[in-house]
């Protein structure tokens, strides 16, 4: 009988022993055993791999680089009107620049995706057509001689146009097509800007003439009533005549169109009207009146002056703008077609592949292995049965499948030293020259 | 074919009336079949005279003249333990052997020794043949043992447990007394033959092949085994390293 024997399941294992898994013999016995299960994931992952790595369609990108130069000009001398940071331009230009109607127009106009474009909603060719675009700042090493404050407050700052594609040519196209409409979108936007600056401003200013114009009446007709009967006439003229004097010294300085100018205008005018109408009434009220109308018209006139200069200043950056002497967007490098495919990177993708048919492969036979609930050495029979019962007797090799084993020993070596010495025949016709292909290592390796 | 006409064929003569009929072993044949405890064997063969010492002391101890081979499953290497344990003991000068295929559902003896078996067992079984001359003499070399080869039974387990079965191994009990007897039993798990006949065999040696033979295997049959002392338990084909010590010889 059986010295070890409990019915009940409830038996505790003894310490099991793993001793085995640190010997390599275990392994190298585990393989022999499991290599149908290791070998046939291996295969097959590192098949559909290699497949996947050279039949993946190349995916070519086109790029073209557009510089953003800061104003010329010093900006002490003229300020530019549309200023932002470079970054904040760069956006704003991206989204300018990829609204739906545009990128339709663009998958229209090259027939974009051609293959998918009947199944594919609007949306969906939008978003497409996105994806495909690269817009993004290149950073630029500046070196310490450049780190100027100007340069700091406002840098000079590149980005790339690029579009993905799965035709070197077409991309080149739609990447020009898109640097093109950034530097039109560009400039509209920043000329109507400037524009925009400018009619507010002119019509600021108009405001204030107008409001200037009807002060200087209402002061006119003040001073006529209050000024005849008090002075008798001999003030009246008096005015004038100054206002006349001071009109010639200011039109030296100023065009006929100077706000002062046509205010002095009005005023002789007014008061030569004046003088041909009937003696108004003249009391204390009228004077305080005519003070304040006076004090108001000063503050307006200053008012005016001010937005007229400003309106002046804005003509001048409008100018600028529009002769693109400011910040500019400038290409600097066209996109071409380019030669090689960036993706895939087919070394990389059968790399990968290699890594996961090993994983695959190794993980299957593992699996297999702890699923099989067979034993593999007499210890683990120690829970069940007494140790001293066991004896073990090993595998009992033939001789006949020690000569096979011989047979495929010799089978493997000779395999072996035919794909060794077919290589060494490919590598002597097709590969350059060894010292050349030495060479062209090195530049691979200290690049 | 009652136990009766069993019993009259009487004792085993080895005498000139009937001989034995003698069937020389190919030491080729024999080692296709993974049979290496013959001769002076190699390395494979000191574990079975390993196993031979181990098991022969243990019965000897007790005086038991009955061995069955069987293991939980099929494909455990039980029909080449047992041959390989026969021809060790075989070899032994005070010792004889004889080896009896009582797997009657798939006899593998004769195939594994290279005897063309007409009849075997089953015609004792059924009394066309007698016991004498059912059984042959395997010799190799300077070595020999008896052997009593199986053949297919469409109704082993019926056989097993009848009375000729028990009739038949009193006869050989009695006409063997001499001789260590192994009975190449069926695999355990497969069928009740081996729980019918254990009551009758001495002791059992439990073969578990690696690879094919579970712990609850093992806990099934030691569930069998009960009533019957297992002498040794061979875990057979292993592959861990196996002591080193035995390539000192």
């Amino acid at each position: 009988m059986l010295q070890k024997v409990e019915f009940e399941d409830d038996f505790q294992p003894l310490q099991e022993d793993r001793s085995h898994l640190l010997q390599p013999t275990f392994y190298w016995e585990l393989f022999k055993r499991r290599w149908v299960y290791f070998v046939l994931p291996f295969v097959t992952i590192l098949a559909a791999g290699a497949a996947v790595a050279l039949l993946w369609p190349p995916t070519y990108v086109s790029e073209g680089r557009i510089l953003v130069q800061s104003q010329q000009i010093p900006s002490e001398l003229v300020r530019p009107t549309v200023t932002s940071a470079a970054q904040e331009r760069i956006q704003a230009i991206q989204q300018r620049t990829m609204t739906r109607d545009n990128l339709i127009a663009i998958a229209d106009k090259f027939k974009l995706f051609p293959d998918k474009r009947t199944l594919m909603s609007p949306t969906e060719l939008v978003a497409e057509v996105k994806k495909h675009t690269k817009i993004a700042p290149v950073d630029l090493q500046l070196d310490f001689k450049q780190r100027t404050r100007a340069a700091m407050e406002n840098p000079t700052i590149v980005f790339s146009v690029g579009f993905e594609y799965g035709n070197a040519t077409v991309a080149a196209q739609v990447a020009n097509e898109l640097m093109t409409r950034i530097l039109n979108e560009d400039l509209r936007d920043r000329t109507s800007r400037a524009t925009d600056t400018t009619k507010f401003l002119a019509r600021e200013v108009q405001r204030l003439q107008a409001e200037n114009n009807a002060l200087d009446a209402k002061i006119a007709q003040l001073r006529l009533t209050q000024g005849k009967p008090a002075s008798g006439g001999s003030e009246q003229p008096t005015t004038l005549t100054q206002l006349k004097a001071e009109l010639i010294q200011k039109g030296a300085l100023y065009s006929e169109r100077h706000p002062a100018i046509q205010s002095l205008k009005k005023q002789i005018e007014a008061l030569e009207k004046v003088a041909a109408a009937p003696a108004p009434t003249n009391d204390a009220a009228t004077v305080a009146s005519l003070e304040a109308l006076v004090a108001q018209q000063e503050s307006l006139q200053k008012n005016l002056d001010a937005a007229s200069a400003k309106l002046a200043a804005a003509r001048l950056g409008e100018n600028l703008e529009k002769d693109q002497q400011s910040e500019k967007l400038e290409i600097i490098e066209q996109p071409t077609a380019p030669q090689e495919p960036i993706k895939p990177n087919r070394l990389k993708v059968l790399a990968m592949a290699f890594a996961a048919a090993l994983f695959g492969g190794a993980g299957l036979a593992f699996l297999v292995e702890i699923l099989d609930k067979g034993i593999r050495r007499s210890n683990e029979l120690l829970s069940v049965v007494d140790g001293q019962l066991i004896i073990s007797i090993p595998y009992i090799t033939t001789a006949a499948e020690l000569r096979a084993q011989r047979r495929r020993i010799f089978a493997f070596l000779g395999v072996f030293a035919l794909v060794v010495i077919g290589l060494l025949i490919v590598a002597y016709l097709f590969l350059p020259p060894l010292d050349l292909l030495i060479a062209k290592a090195r530049v691979g390796l200290f690049r | 074919m009652s136990g009766s006409a069993l019993a009259a064929n009487g004792p085993l003569q080895r005498s000139a009336e009937s001989p034995i009929n003698e069937v020389r072993l190919r030491a080729d044949h024999l080692e296709a079949n993974r049979i290496v405890a013959y001769g002076t064997s190699g390395p494979n063969g000191r574990y079975y005279d390993m196993l031979r010492t181990q098991v022969l002391q243990e019965m000897d101890k007790k005086s038991w003249q009955f061995l069955a081979v069987t293991s939980p499953t099929a494909g455990c290497g039980k029909t080449v333990t047992a041959c390989n344990l026969a021809l060790s003991i075989s070899r032994l000068p005070e010792r004889s052997v004889l080896l009896v295929d009582l797997d009657l559902r798939r006899p593998a003896v004769g195939n594994y020794l290279g005897i063309d078996g007409n009849g075997g067992v089953l015609d004792v079984l059924e009394g066309r043949t007698p016991l004498s001359s059912a059984v042959l003499q395997a010799s190799i070399g300077p070595n020999n043992m008896l052997v009593l080869p199986g053949s297919v039974s469409s109704n082993s387990s019926e056989w097993m447990a009848s009375q000729t079965m028990g009739a038949l191994l009193q006869t050989i009990k009695r006409d063997f007394r001499s001789r260590i007897v192994i009975f190449d039993l069926p695999p355990m798990l497969l069928g009740d033959d081996v729980i019918s006949i254990l009551p009758r065999m001495d002791a059992a040696l439990l073969v578990a092949g690696v690879g094919s033979t579970t712990v609850s295997d093992i806990k099934e049959c030691q569930r069998h085994l009960r009533r019957t002392t297992v002498v040794r338990v061979v875990v057979n084909k292993s592959t861990e390293a196996a002591g080193s010590y035995y390539g000192y010889y």
